[in-house]
């Protein structure tokens, strides 16, 4: 008998440990890292492109939104979406010129996109909504995007996408690789 | 003896199948106090009636809609299989699995979805499908559903995956082994929180408006699955503020409505008809609408079905349906009770803070 049950509880610990091997990382729901934001990369190597607002102030993708707060400022305006069914807020930020939408992880905001809005501000570079493809392609080099209308560009764990209507630049936008 | 050592090892087989499926049952998350939208694609099978409108979908459709309306005011009997960041090809195989269980007179598909052309996360298929019976539909999902990191052997043995959870075991697994108390009625996941819409954000200009083909294939399957079953197809968009429904998205849809010969409503454009107040009909600034949201939608949608489509019928003073619905009735409005006390406590906790 002994035998038996010792057969038995061999076969449950084999199969639980396949099961073990299964799969990886902790279980998706019922715990608490089950937001399908949370496996987004938030370190990394620091981001080659950053945004520089008019005031000299740097926003980067992936920084801690308090920390982009405390340079920037109150916003202009605020919104908040919760993630369906997973706890979590999505926030997004406005600002003269940009909006900065964040994505949570732990206890903490991190930037995920920066979206320059009107030609009061401009990149690094100097590309600015209203830019024409020729200067951002003089700016940036030839984009690798295949898509009609976009060029994006890859630095470090940063994506620069611009979007083009009519051969003129009408949205920019930073996020993560 | 040959007999014996048969009998023994036949024993011993079921014996592991029975711990194993007791295991099984264990790990699996309850979905009870945390995360009830995963309860609630299960519970459609505890349905003892048929319904005349089944509404397929995401979180546009289980917050927004609320068929105890449909039923007080209009008689209609309906059922929402909705569940979070529903993707249209498990919507499409819930159609086809709804429809092994009953053939409503209408099926009423939100389009949201539409946006979404390949599998999204994990989290949200495990949501989506776990609650499934096995069948050929929930096979289907499934393959059409899943990540690079998922495999089909983990959703027909949920343990695979629900193993780790063994040092997050509480009292609720344990309490919930082998039933589920009802966290939806008839689908309707009910919120009574009030937090007004504001700065609700334009949607950004995006490189590609066009939906995906895959979206299209699957909108073509539900179209053909209708009609081969005699259901009316109808397609709704939720009037949920957020996220954003570009009307490069909307003349995609009413471009195809036209050409199937579909009847689609936009929501967003009846949101005044409907007497819809975002300052106070929404529990999350906009995404979804709280109950008094869903109760003015479904009064609205409830005087629409009856217009356009007769073959809804009031099914008020009908057996079955009277007494089902009396008693469903019955637990909504004391659930409704129940979560404003607890929101009216809430409010109360923060004032005096």
């Amino acid at each position: 008998m002994k035998r038996k049950l010792s057969a038995l509880a061999l076969a449950l610990g084999l199969v639980l440990s396949l099961a073990a091997c299964g799969s990886g990382g902790d279980a998706p729901a019922g715990g608490s890292s089950t937001d399908p934001q949370q496996n987004t990369q938030t370190g990394g190597e620091a981001a080659a492109f950053t945004f520089v607002p008019a005031d000299g102030k740097e926003v980067a993708v992936n920084a801690d939104m308090a920390d982009v707060l405390a340079q920037l400022g109150a916003e202009q305006s605020y919104f908040e979406a919760e993630s369906c069914a997973f706890e979590g807020l999505d926030k997004t930020y406005t600002y003269p010129g940009f909006v900065i939408t964040t994505r949570p992880d732990g206890e903490n905001d991190y930037v995920n996109s920066i979206r320059l809005t009107d030609d009061t501000v401009s990149t690094q570079e100097g590309v600015y909504i209203g830019s024409s493809e020729a200067e951002v392609i003089t700016a940036y080099g030839e984009s690798t995007s295949d898509t009609e209308g976009l060029l994006t560009y890859t630095a470090g764990d940063v994506i620069l996408s611009f979007l083009l209507e009519d051969g003129v630049v009408t949205s920019i936008e930073y996020f993560p690789a | 003896m040959k007999k014996k050592l048969i009998f023994t090892g036949v024993l011993w087989c079921v014996l592991l199948a029975l711990a194993l499926w007791l295991l099984n049952a264990l790990f699996l998350p309850k979905y009870m106090s945390e995360i009830p939208e995963g309860a609630l694609i299960a519970e459609y099978y505890d349905e003892t009636a048929d319904h005349d409108v089944v509404f397929i979908g995401d979180c546009e459709v289980y917050e927004n809609f609320s068929p105890d309306v449909l039923w007080r005011e209009y008689g209609i009997t309906s059922y929402i299989r909705g569940s979070a960041q529903q993707l249209i090809w498990q919507s499409y195989y819930l159609m086809e699995e709804t429809l092994k269980y009953e053939t409503p007179k209408v099926m009423v598909f939100n389009v949201l979805s539409m946006q979404y052309g390949e599998p999204q996360s994990e989290a949200y298929n495990r949501l989506n499908l776990d609650g499934m019976r096995l069948s050929p539909q929930k096979l289907a999902a499934v393959q059409a559903s899943m990540t690079e990191e998922e495999s089909m052997l983990s959703y027909l043995f949920p343990l695979l995956r629900y193993h780790t959870r063994w040092d997050e075991l509480t009292q609720e697994d344990v309490e919930y082994l082998f039933h589920r108390d009802q966290v939806s009625d008839s689908g309707y996941l009910m919120n009574v929180e009030v937090r007004p819409a504001e700065n609700v954000p334009e949607g950004k200009p995006l490189a590609n408006y066009q939906f995906a083909d895959i979206c299209y294939d699957y909108l073509d399957k539900m179209v053909e699955l209708c009609q081969a079953h005699g259901v009316e197809l109808v397609l709704v968009k939720a009037p949920s503020l957020y996220p954003y429904w570009y009307e490069e998205w909307e003349a995609q849809m009413e471009d195809y409505a036209a050409a199937h010969d579909l009847q689609y409503v936009n929501c967003l454009e009846v949101i005044d008809e409907a007497g819809l107040d975002f300052s106070t009909d929404t529990y999350d600034h906009g995404l979804h609408l709280n109950l008094y949201g869903a109760e003015k939608l479904a009064r609205w949608f409830g005087a629409w079905l009856t217009e356009h489509c007769p073959q809804v019928a009031d099914r008020r003073r009908q057996a079955p349906y009277e007494s089902i619905w009396a008693e469903k009735s019955a637990i909504y409005a004391q659930r409704k009770i129940q979560l404003e006390a607890a929101w009216a406590a809430e409010q109360k906790e923060d004032t005096t803070e």
